[in-house]
């Protein structure tokens, strides 16, 4: 318990500059919020504030470098003022998970919907454009669990043999955006008359029933 | 005298030197696949594939052996392992089937928050055997060998083991191998004023595997491991120590950022090559 509590701490001393400052300001109090012991209190002293701060920095630029890859017409225009807006959406969410990069961007653009008053209009519609196949691709992926469907080439072939080609970007399409294969799904949707919702599921069952 | 590295460590097969896959050299890549022995992948890119990543992964797997490079398993959790993460990271590593693959001695998350990169863990004997557990926990479900690398930091949380032993510690305890980043030993070595070789010789190096070299830069006086330019000097020099003490499996070329052209890490490729066909006859010796 005791080293979980210490790992609770320094973590927030890591992600909130306000923890820092509360840090600095009275160790003990601090330490006294995460009920560290004695002995942990000692460990804690060995934490230099200035190479703390250094590290905090740290994780937020790779953070923001990270994020780069899926704004980057956003990034190569707005740059200076997507920093300032970051650091201080930074403090307010974490991402977690295997796919954490996509979900702090995706993240990102909504604080910027949000905090909208004082962010550029033409910085939130680009990045809004930015970011949209990367919202739906994400969602699906995690609705679909198309990871199960690992024969990608059988599925490719039984899948073009069932709806005459038509599935070929779906499958072949090594980045395949959702909205490629919205468009050519939705025909296929409409023909078996499914409702508009089921979308989903049909590329469940397309998957996972040939 | 009879060797002291494990047996298991001395039946995996010699892979060369490789680069660490990434998406912006992908093409280069796969052109120049002779002058590359293998690759290090970052496991978490391949959890939850979509079709591309799972062509793209089946691809690479064809052509090149692969080694699974975890980033964010947080072995150093004294909460425990995140199930789910381990799930994910398990049937990535599991589908490949790699000769060994590799994690970090550090904590990335601590219950439901993410720190975002490898933090350092407390050198204590309470947290050895907190990642010693996890270790074991993590063995359950991927039974490929594993290898733990020294990361680099800013800042350190004491303990009462120094660096050195508290590395051997976790090694020696859990039975894993070393994937010693000699750039981050390097980085550290300066940060924190130390002599890089005396900290080789008090590890059990007869226990790596595998190495990573790469370079970094300053800011603000502080030697950074960013992965962003050529190896340095003294990383060649501790190479070529490495080298002429223990029987090197593999090593990577870990470019990360301001990448240049290919043909400048196809050159570091060669150079480590140069230095790795040389092993065992090598005479290294630091004033």
């Amino acid at each position: 318990m005791s080293l979980q509590s210490l790992q609770e701490l320094s973590t927030a001393l890591y992600l909130s500059s306000a923890e820092r400052e509360a840090w600095k300001r009275n160790a003990d109090v601090t330490a006294n919020k995460y009920s560290l012991d004695n002995s942990d209190k000692e460990l804690l002293k060995n934490l230099n504030p200035e190479r703390l701060r250094f590290y905090a920095d740290s994780l937020k630029s790779k953070r923001f470098n990270e994020i780069a890859q899926f704004i980057p017409e956003t990034m190569k225009k707005f740059r200076a003022e997507l920093w300032q807006h970051f650091q201080e959406y930074a403090e307010s969410y974490v991402p977690i998970g295997c796919k954490k990069v996509v979900a702090d961007s995706l993240s990102f653009g909504e604080f910027l919907k949000v905090a909208n008053t004082h962010v550029s209009n033409s910085l939130t519609e680009l990045i809004k454009q930015e970011l949209a196949p990367w919202r739906m691709n994400f969602l699906l992926e995690k609705q679909s669990n198309l990871y199960k469907a690992s024969k990608t080439t059988f599925y490719t072939i039984q899948a073009n043999r069932y709806l005459g080609g038509k599935t070929k970007i779906i499958f072949l399409n090594s980045e395949s955006r959702p909205f490629v294969f919205s468009a050519y799904i939705h025909p296929a949707i409409f023909f078996l008359k499914l409702p508009f919702s089921s979308v989903i599921y049909t590329w469940r069952f397309i998957a996972i029933s040939f | 005298m009879p060797s002291l590295t494990p047996s298991w460590i001395q039946k995996l097969p010699s892979l060369g030197v490789g680069i660490g896959f990434r998406k912006a050299l992908k093409q280069k890549i796969f052109t120049s696949h002779t002058q590359i022995d293998f690759l290090e992948i970052i496991t978490e890119h391949y959890a939850q594939p979509s079709f591309g990543q799972l062509q793209e992964l089946t691809r690479l797997n064809k052509i090149f052996p692969l080694i699974p490079h975890v980033l964010g398993s947080s072995l150093g959790n004294a909460s425990g392992l995140n199930p789910q993460y381990l799930k994910e990271i398990a049937s990535v590593i599991n589908a490949i089937k790699p000769l060994w693959w590799s994690d970090h001695i550090a904590i990335t998350s601590t219950g439901n928050l993410d720190i975002g990169h490898l933090a350092p863990l407390p050198r204590t004997m309470e947290m050895v055997k907190i990642i010693c557990e996890n270790i074991s926990t993590i063995k359950k479900k991927i039974k490929y060998p594993l290898i733990l690398e020294n990361i680099s930091f800013t800042h350190t949380l004491g303990g009462e083991l120094t660096e050195e032993e508290f590395i051997k510690e976790i090694i020696e305890r859990s039975d894993c191998g070393l994937l010693l980043d000699l750039m981050n030993l390097y980085a550290n070595s300066q940060n924190f004023h130390y002599d890089p070789i005396e900290f080789l010789d008090r590890i059990p190096i007869e226990r790596v595997v595998q190495l990573h070299i790469i370079g970094g830069h300053w800011e603000e006086g502080i030697l950074v491991d960013s992965h962003s330019s050529a190896p340095p000097a003294r990383v060649w020099e501790l190479l070529e120590y490495v080298a002429s003490r223990t029987k090197i499996k593999g090593i990577i070329i870990e470019w990360d950022e301001n990448l240049p052209a290919f043909d400048r890490i196809l050159t570091e490729v060669k150079r480590a090559k140069k230095i790795l066909s040389k092993q065992g006859t090598l005479k290294v010796s630091f004033a």
